[in-house]
């Protein structure tokens, strides 16, 4: 049981494309509750010109399969004209897109979690790519901050 | 999955390739199976 929690944190960890290095990550706690927070982060992201394409319910995923678990998402965003014209380019970027962010319920509280897009670099060492993650990174730190910030 | 210029292509994140960056040795191995379930995976969609 407790391996097949850990196999599941790992492919997580994985799904978002992330390291677990405390200076890979991006993580904010949050002093609003779940459903306002979840409510500030997709329009922080939306007013930055991205579109919230998906939100995977983890939670209840992990509900279905027996596991306990409070609120629990992932939201994937970007750009849609941007990530045709980059992945026609670089195709062998498909997997780590579209970027993502966990968001999840710690008491009162909530949790925001994401790798440094910045991370890819160490992948894609292209200039042009580079300046596209600093971007990214940036964007997220604002995205990060804004939720942080609202009370 | 992608088809591009007529070809499909099957990828994905390595998980083996993500762990040395996550400095766990715990985690390195969670790695290197989920590596070889991914692997299995897209080996029996290619079949």
């Amino acid at each position: 049981m407790k391996k097949t929690v850990q196999f599941l944190l790992a492919a997580l960890l994985l799904c978002l494309g992330s390291a677990a290095c405390a200076d890979q990550l991006l993580m904010i706690r949050s002093d609003l509750p779940f459903p306002e927070a979840m409510m500030v982060l997709q329009n922080a992201i939306t007013t930055r010109g991205y579109k919230v394409t998906h939100v995977q319910n983890v939670d209840i995923g992990l509900t279905k399969t027996g596991y306990k678990t409070d609120n629990y998402k992932v939201v994937f965003y970007g750009k849609a004209e941007e990530v045709a014209q980059l992945t026609a380019r670089h195709s062998d970027l498909i997997p780590y897109l579209p970027l993502n962010i966990a968001i999840f319920a710690e008491r009162d509280n909530t949790i925001l979690v994401t790798s440094r897009p910045g991370v890819l670099a160490d992948f894609f060492p292209d200039t042009e790519l580079k300046n596209l993650f600093t971007r990214w990174e940036n964007d997220l730190t604002e995205i990060f901050n804004e939720v942080q910030d609202t009370r | 999955m992608v088809e591009q210029n007529g070809k499909v292509k099957m990828m994905t994140v390595n998980p083996k390739r993500l762990s040395k960056i996550f400095n766990n040795a715990e985690l390195n191995t969670l790695c290197d199976e989920m590596t070889k379930r991914y692997l299995a995976i897209m080996d029996e969609a290619a079949i």
